[in-house]
């Protein structure tokens, strides 16, 4: 098992996966500085997967970004229908950003974390990318996600026990001046996994229980024990600190939950977009992506990239079906080439002399 | 139920002797149907528009005052009325207050004035623009309290008729709170604020920018007629949105107004077009507009406007002062000393609800008519200098007599209108 660096197809766009040893590990803190909800300390078996090196930037999401217009040219051409029998191929692309002004409001240069979706769309991304690939990219689980952070350490950090050291690892509230920064700045873990102790937030597939490792078994657990499976639309949990959080909450261990309803405060319509917060308080949420060295069968595989509750998927039928906002669409190997006939089609592409 | 507290208590108090007042004005008026406030103190409510934005401002008002009802809907469509209301019953804070029944869910042209005839105290009207002077006409005439979507007229006769409305409301004492929602956002008002109070000096120029991506298409089902397919596919129809620099941008230019206290500009230059939006199904409005007014004070107001894929998206006021600069939305000040607003940010369409509720209550009706009107008529004027590529005064555009749209609303052939022509298109 090695790391890789892949490229997202039918584009210049790369990205690079780190191979993480499969292993044991303490998932929570026993420090007096953690918080309740990160105790008492759950062992977990973690088994091997790699990691997205970076958080997914602008570059990696603005590709994912552009099916929408993509979708709804196919839809105008009536090839690549959607139908009930190919439907497990679809994804639905997010809507377009019609007023980015909260959420590039830190820039989108490509080497910026992509930030302000929501964990549905993020895992529609891990869809669209393993359909397209052909490898399976889904979220981290919240132990995964706490087990590549730690890269074998017990400390705070995995620098230490010292938040006065955290300007060399992270950007946070304190040095970032509340903005995202590029991705990779900073200095990474021993595995070589870089902002995870701030940056952008990262969504995990866990539903937030603030009593969730109590409930645990006190032996030996695997990782799909300790999955909180959602069972509401929020809170989910966002890992990772930010350039929002003070460095005490960017620790290993620490847990935020999302409020899904404030972070959608600004979004003037009703249902809410199921894919973009439209509210500035949400331009630290990115994600990173991880693969599993087992690849799960395809019907396990869509349990990590689907809607989880039902008004998900009746908000996504809604703005897409009734609204027009946000399109479906096939994704397979063949996509890209899709993608380019659709250009040759609608003639030479306007160059500026 | 639980106990109100004290603040609520007294208010509720109050707004009981102040009914009983309004209610015995209104009905020497003769408008008998404001007396059901006064029989409790829960306050029906009706909704006029029923997408994605009436749906939300239902919610809103629901959600602002724990003693209203949603009593009655209406839309030209009956599917989209359904669709609300399916939304509205799966929104567990407020389901229990959706009082609507088959008998109070209105369809075609007239289902406003049922909503209006339900016997509710505040309407929220949120159809197209184009329909608004005449709900708002109606609902002021029938004694109610208006929640009012932005924009409030797609033509300067429409804006007239709103203004005219408002003065009666004002008499009436009856609120008109308009959904130009920055107005009410609590880190905007603060920006505004310092800089009223001279943040950055002396106001030179505005850079307002508001430039977008493109929004949805509704397609066109086969059994549509003209009128069914525009209604819509609203946005791309001049006479039924005002052109996107009406629909849309009017946030950016009703930012510019406040901050030249809601004047009137002497005359504005406009250009403007469309090249991406060449298609057929996108109707007759541009996709970009460029409009530079011109105040009395000398201020200039550099106005953009677009709605283009894969373009730079832009939308925030800079404004530039003697003495700094300032972005309102982003809620930044540079001047002599640096500041960013990090106070609490509640929903601003919320709080435009919670201050309607409470102007109701406390027995002073909120009127925004004001800059909603002129807000409005400065979109109009750029559209007027876009379309016709003629630098106009603010005369040539309040005395301007062209009213848009068909003169009677029926399901059939209705004219799309021609996309303008700047130096062939003139105003009527």
């Amino acid at each position: 098992m090695e790391s890789y660096q892949a490229q997202i197809p039918g584009s210049e766009v790369t990205f690079e996966m780190i191979a993480i040893p499969g292993g044991q590990f303490e998932q929570g803190s026993s420090h007096s500085d953690g918080n309740a909800d990160e105790q008492p300390v759950v062992r977990v078996e973690v088994p091997a997967f790699w990691m997205g090196k970076h958080e997914v930037t602008w570059a990696e999401y603005k590709q994912f970004m552009k099916l929408c217009s993509i979708f709804e040219k196919f839809d105008d051409r009536e090839i690549r229908q959607v139908t009930d029998e190919n439907e497990i191929d679809a994804i639905s692309a997010p809507s377009k950003l019609y007023d980015p002004s909260f959420t590039f409001q830190a820039g989108e240069e490509p080497d910026q974390p992509a930030v302000s979706m929501s964990q549905f769309a993020a895992k529609q991304y891990t869809k669209w990318l393993s359909l397209l690939t052909g490898d399976f990219y889904r979220l981290p689980t919240e132990s995964e996600w706490e087990y590549a952070c730690r890269a074998g350490t017990t400390t705070a950090y995995y620098f230490g026990d010292d938040p006065d050291l955290i300007d060399e690892y992270a950007w946070t509230d304190d040095n970032a001046e509340y903005e995202t920064h590029p991705v990779g700045q900073k200095l990474p873990n021993a595995w070589g996994l870089y902002d995870m102790h701030g940056n952008a937030a990262e969504w995990v597939l866990d539903e937030y229980r603030p009593g969730w490792y109590a409930s645990l078994p006190t032996r030996l657990c695997t990782t799909e024990e300790t999955l909180c499976w959602p069972s509401k639309l929020y809170p989910r949990v966002l890992r990772g600190g930010s350039m929002y959080v003070l460095p005490a909450d960017c620790r290993s261990a620490s847990r935020r939950a999302s409020n899904d309803e404030d972070l959608r405060s600004y979004d003037p319509n009703t249902p809410k977009s199921p894919w973009w917060f439209a509210s500035d308080e949400a331009i630290d949420i990115g994600f990173r992506i991880v693969r599993p060295l087992e690849t799960p069968s395809r019907e396990e595989q869509e349990k990590y990239w689907q809607a989880d509750v039902p008004s998900i998927t009746s908000d996504v039928n809604r703005r897409i079906d009734q609204e027009g906002r946000g399109e479906r669409g096939l994704v397979d190997p063949e996509l890209p080439q899709a993608i380019s006939s659709l250009r040759d089609s609608s003639g030479a592409k306007a160059k500026s002399p | 139920m639980t106990e109100l507290n004290p603040a609520q208590a007294s208010s509720r108090r109050t707004f009981l002797q102040n009914t009983a007042v309004t209610a015995a004005t209104i009905s020497t008026l003769g408008f008998p149907q404001a007396v059901h406030a006064a029989e409790s103190d829960t306050l029906r409510v009706g909704l006029v528009g029923c997408g994605g934005r009436g749906t939300a401002a239902a919610i809103d008002a629901l959600s602002a005052d724990p003693q209203t009802t949603l009593v009655a809907i209406g839309d030209t469509f009956p599917d989209r009325s359904a669709a609300c209301l399916q939304t509205l019953s799966d929104t567990p804070e407020i389901a229990s207050r959706v009082a609507v029944t088959e008998d109070t869910v209105f369809s075609g042209f007239d289902n406003f004035k049922k909503v209006i005839d339900s016997g509710i105290d505040v309407v929220l009207l949120a159809t197209p623009p184009h329909f608004r002077p005449e709900h708002l006409a109606y609902a002021v005439k029938q004694g109610k309290h208006s929640f009012v979507e932005k924009p409030i007229a797609v033509d300067v006769p429409g804006v007239l008729s709103v203004q005219k409305t408002c003065e009666e409301a004002r008499q009436k004492n009856l609120a008109v709170v308009s959904g130009l929602c920055w107005r009410y956002d609590l880190g905007v008002k603060e920006t505004m604020k310092r800089i009223q109070d001279g943040a950055i000096g002396e106001i030179v120029s505005i850079e307002s920018r508001y430039n977008t991506g493109t929004l949805w298409h509704r397609g066109h089902e086969p059994g549509w007629s003209d009128m069914e397919y525009q209604i819509r596919n609203w946005l791309y129809f001049t006479w039924l949105s005002g052109d996107h620099i009406n629909e849309q941008a009017i946030h950016s230019l009703d930012k510019t107004a406040w901050l030249t206290g809601d004047t009137q500009p002497v005359q504005a230059m406009g250009i403007g077009g469309r090249q991406q939006r060449t298609d057929k199904k996108y109707g007759n409005i541009f996709d970009h507009h460029v409009v530079f007014y011109e105040y009395p004070s000398g201020v200039r107001v550099f106005f953009t406007t677009r709605q283009q894929d894969n373009c730079t998206p832009f939308v925030d006021e800079i404004v530039m002062g003697t003495k700094g600069t300032a972005r309102i939305l982003t809620n930044r000040i540079d001047g002599e000393k640096k500041w960013k607003y990090r106070g609490p940010k509640p929903s601003m369409y919320r709080v435009e609800h919670e201050e309607l509720f409470k102007s109701i209550r406390d027995d002073t009706p909120i009127n925004n008519g004001g800059y909603m009107t002129n807000s409005t008529l400065l979109a109009i004027m750029g559209r007027m200098c876009t379309y016709t590529g003629q630098d106009l005064k603010w005369d040539d555009v309040i005395t301007n007599t062209e009213r848009l749209g068909p003169n009677t609303y029926e399901w059939g052939s209705v004219s799309e209108g021609t996309v303008a022509i700047p130096g062939k298109t003139t105003i009527a």
